[in-house]
Parts: C-alpha cells; sequence; structure tokens
C-alpha cells in the first residue's frame, strides 16, 4: 500500500514537471497599421512552424504558440512572451530568451511584404499574398506558398517547395535555392514564366553538357532529414508549353567542378537551361542540388 | 521588139523636154574669194572636230576623275562619321555603364530583395566593375539578409576578380555568414581557387568552430569538397 502511494507520488511529480516542460502559452495581437504599403513583416524564429494568411483587412493578427525550454526558468508574463518590435516600418517578432516558439499563425495584409527566417526545423504556411516573400531556412523545412504572386526569394537546405502562383505573377526577379529536395511549381493557365536553371528538363532537345551532373552525392549528412521520400536526382519534369534555350552564365562553382582558370582569372562559367513558359515573362531562377523540378499549369 | 524601140524614143523626147533648159544654163565659175571662205571654214570646221573629239576625252577623264572622287570623298566621309560613330558607341557605352553602376549602388542600398536581386543582374553586365561597386558588393555578400542576394553577389564577384583577391574577399565574407549554403558556397568557390591561400582559409573556418553542423559534414562527406 505504501509502496503504491509512493508510486502515485512519484508519477504526480514527475508528471508535473514534464507538463511545465511542455507547457505552452497562447498569446494573440491585433495590430492595426498604416496604409504605408511599405511596411513588412518579419519572422526571425529558432524553430517552429510559420502560418501567414493574407487578408483584405487592414490589420494584423497574431497568434503565437510557445513553450518553456526544458531546464530555462522563464515564466511567460502578462506582457506575453514574444518581443514584437515596430521599427522603420518593419514589424518583427522574436522570441526572448529561453522561449521556442511552437507555431505562430499570423493573419497580414494580403499586400504586405513578408521576410521568414526560420534557423532550425519549421514549415512555412503562406496563402493569398501578393506581395514579396523572402524565406531563409536553414534545416529540414518544408515551404508551401499558395496563391501568391511573388516576388519570391527563398532558400532551403532539405525539405520540398510548393508553389502555386496566383494570376498576375510579378515580374520582378526571383530566386529559389535548395540543396536537397523537390520543387513542385504551378502556374495559371495560359500565364507567361521563364526558370532559369542548372537542371534540364527530362525531355529536352538540348544536348546536356558534359559538365553537368558531375556534382551528385547520395548519402544522408544530416540524421534530422528522416523523409521518407529520397529526393530524386537532378530531373526536371515540365508539363506546359515551353520553349527551351541554353544560356551561359555565372555559376557558384558547384555543377561546374572544373573552373577555367585564364591567366590570371578564373572563370565559373556554366550552362543554364532557360524555359520560357507560355512565351515566358517573369523571371525565375531555381538552383537545386538534387531533387526533382515539377512545373506545371493549374487546370 | 519594135515596141520597145517605140517606148525608147518617146523617152528621149521626154528627157529633151525637161533636161534641154537645164544643160542650157551657163554654170558659173567659183571666184578666188569664195575657195579663200571655203578652205577657212574647212579649216576651222576641222579644228573644231579636232578639239571636240579632245573635249570628249576630257569629259570622259573628268567624268572618271568626278565618279573617283565621289567614290573617295564617300569613303573619306563614311570613315570619319565611322570612326565617330566608333567613338559615340564608346561614348554611349561608357555612359551606360557609368549609368548602371549608378544604378547597381542605388539598387544594392534598396529595402526590397528583388531591388537589390535586380542590382546583381545588372552588375553582371558591366563588362567591368569599379572599386566602389566591388565595394557595394563585398559589403552586400557580408552582411545582406538575403542569402540569394549574397550568392550573386559572389558571382559577380568570383566573375570579375583575380584568385587572390577573391580568396582573401571570400576568406573575410565566411566569417560572417551563419546560413549554410552560403557558407558552403564561398568554400567550395575557395577551394576552386585551389591557392594555398584559399586551402589555409578553409581549414582555419572548419577549425574554428564558426562552420554549421551541417557545412562540416557536408566537408567530411562531398565528393566535391
Amino acid at each position: 500500500m505504501k509502496s503504491i502511494k509512493l508510486y502515485a507520488i512519484a508519477l504526480f511529480v514527475i508528471t508535473s514537471l514534464t507538463s511545465i516542460g511542455q507547457d505552452t502559452y497562447f498569446q494573440q495581437f491585433n495590430l492595426p497599421i498604416s496604409n504605408d504599403e511599405k511596411e513588412s513583416f518579419k519572422v526571425d524564429i529558432q524553430s517552429g512552424d510559420v502560418d501567414i494568411i493574407g487578408v483584405s483587412e487592414n490589420i494584423i493578427k497574431i497568434q503565437a504558440e510557445v513553450f518553456n525550454t526544458p531546464g530555462k526558468n522563464y515564466i511567460c508574463g502578462p506582457d506575453g512572451c514574444m518581443n514584437v518590435e515596430r521599427d522603420d516600418l518593419k514589424l518583427s517578432i522574436k522570441p526572448r530568451e529561453g522561449e521556442k516558439i511552437k507555431k505562430i499563425i499570423v493573419s497580414l495584409p494580403f499586400n504586405t511584404p513578408v521576410s521568414i527566417r526560420i534557423s532550425g526545423v519549421g514549415n512555412v504556411n503562406i496563402s493569398n499574398m501578393h506581395g514579396g516573400i523572402q524565406i531563409n531556412t536553414m534545416r529540414l523545412n518544408n515551404i508551401s506558398l499558395k496563391q501568391v504572386t511573388g516576388p519570391l526569394s527563398l532558400t532551403g537546405t532539405y525539405g520540398d517547395l510548393d508553389i502555386e502562383f496566383d494570376k498576375g505573377i510579378s515580374k520582378q526577379p526571383m530566386a529559389i535555392f535548395l540543396m536537397k529536395g523537390n520543387i513542385n511549381i504551378k502556374i495559371p493557365k495560359g500565364e507567361g514564366v521563364t526558370f532559369a536553371t542548372s537542371c534540364p528538363d527530362e525531355k529536352s532537345t538540348l544536348k546536356q553538357h558534359p559538365l553537368k551532373r558531375v556534382y551528385s552525392y547520395k548519402h544522408k549528412t544530416d540524421t534530422s532529414y528522416n523523409s521518407n521520400k529520397e529526393p530524386e536526382q537532378n530531373k526536371m519534369n515540365i508539363l506546359a508549353d515551353y520553349k527551351e534555350r541554353i544560356e551561359t552564365r555565372e555559376s557558384f562553382g558547384f555543377t561546374n567542378k572544373n573552373p577555367r582558370i585564364k591567366g590570371k582569372s578564373i572563370s565559373f562559367k556554366e550552362d543554364v537551361w532557360v524555359y520560357d513558359i507560355n512565351g515566358g515573362g517573369a523571371n525565375v531562377e531555381i538552383m537545386l542540388w538534387q531533387g526533382l523540378i515539377q512545373i506545371k499549369e493549374s487546370n | 521588139m519594135n515596141k520597145s524601140e517605140g517606148n525608147k524614143k518617146k523617152w528621149n523626147i521626154e528627157d529633151d523636154l525637161l533636161f534641154k533648159p537645164l544643160d542650157e544654163m551657163e554654170i558659173p565659175e567659183p571666184s578666188p574669194s569664195l575657195k579663200v571662205s571655203y578652205l577657212s571654214k574647212l579649216g576651222h570646221i576641222s579644228t573644231s572636230e579636232s578639239l571636240n573629239s579632245t573635249n570628249r576625252h576630257i569629259h570622259a577623264y573628268i567624268k572618271v576623275a568626278a565618279i573617283a572622287a565621289v567614290f573617295i570623298f564617300g569613303w573619306f566621309i563614311g570613315s570619319i562619321s565611322h570612326r565617330n560613330e566608333r567613338v559615340l558607341l564608346q561614348d554611349v557605352q561608357k555612359q551606360l555603364d557609368n549609368n548602371n553602376k549608378l544604378l547597381v549602388l542605388t539598387l544594392l542600398q534598396q529595402p526590397s530583395f528583388s531591388d537589390r536581386l535586380q542590382a546583381t543582374n545588372i552588375s553582371s553586365s558591366i563588362p567591368i566593375i569599379d572599386n566602389q561597386v566591388v565595394t557595394a558588393l563585398v559589403k552586400a555578400l557580408e552582411s545582406d539578409p538575403d542569402p540569394n542576394v549574397k550568392m550573386r553577389c559572389a558571382e559577380v564577384l568570383a566573375a570579375h576578380l583575380r584568385p587572390d583577391s577573391l580568396s582573401t574577399i571570400f576568406g573575410n565574407a565566411l566569417d560572417y555568414q551563419e546560413e549554410p549554403i552560403i557558407q558552403l558556397i564561398l568554400i567550395n568557390y575557395l577551394k576552386s581557387i585551389g591557392n594555398a591561400k584559399s586551402k589555409r582559409i578553409i581549414n582555419n573556418f572548419i577549425n574554428s568552430g564558426k562552420a554549421d553542423e551541417f557545412v562540416r559534414s557536408e566537408m567530411q562527406h562531398s565528393i566535391n569538397l
């Protein structure tokens, strides 16, 4: 009987300690914003998911789910768990010392420029945003963008990237750099877009550069990358009307393993496959080390 | 036979009637002055004929000379205008490069990442970048918040600078980078440059503990690095 009591007490203590470690706090901010379209929204977090939804209201609503990092004695106070800084037309969310963001859900005016930086694990979902979107992720991060027009600047290490463009794709330059993962891009029917990539289409009629695909490796280097879908070796698949051409450009020196040395200067030039879809238009540069790029028109 | 003889007789009578008065007319003898006048006119005609022929030759020469002159003049004007055109084109190109340079410097300061990406695109089209542009690109490579902008700055610098300068710039920039992708790109550039300085920078960076865990892992396993 005594031992049962001890077990019960031990269980209670363990449960309490565990619950302290996993305590989550919800907080909601409602921030009216000026009509200045240049106001931008910035999220800079260690880890956690970020969901952003574009709305037509001129107000920013932030719902944050935060939990204490075990071992740190930080307790959320009445003023919340996060810093929301408003400086120079930039609204930034940064977690306070000792906090860990689980999820941030934000609704923003749809034309607000957005900048997201996640240095750890966490996914990004953005929908119905018609301003500039800049996402910089550094670990395992899946990114999903729906009903966006750009411009976009996306960089990622591991993870899949899904982009569903809305009508009226921005004509400003866009860039996507992903190390390992699959990129799926959907464009509205008949919308002109130009994709430049070092990865040739499977059905390409152009001759492949002899230096291409020299750099390839299949080992898993990051144990946190547990995706069941191992990215395929560089492949491009376009399900739309397109014209292809090859351009010679400067490269990052990855695919071009043998940079040409002319006298005292060095050249990293390499061939880039350029696909003009529906006559071409908005210029999107894609750099993918390993994975599949699929581009198709929505119905 | 008799008939033809009759016809002949008839013709003779008609001839006599027509030409007899003419035959009877007194033929005037040319006066000595007429002869002189005739001879002088003949001389004049022959002189003018010879003059005409000389003139015709002269005209032909003049025509040929004129055509040649026109050609030479055209060529001369053409060469001058071509030279001017070339100078003008060079001036326009210089002006364009200068405008592009100013555009790059301005766009690199803009808050919008797409403007800064545009700046790097423009800078890659400038044939020779000066120190001002190099400094702006190096600054962006070290501190721009957008990794894509940083990567393109590295591209442009790699296209324009010599390996020695590149080693120094990329080596310094490496210390500022948090993003594993940028760290890897700079290391890969340094490895491609391949000089002793680059190798030393890579080793120092890996041993300093500044290298991202992912980068260290790639460095150990990757075939390319």
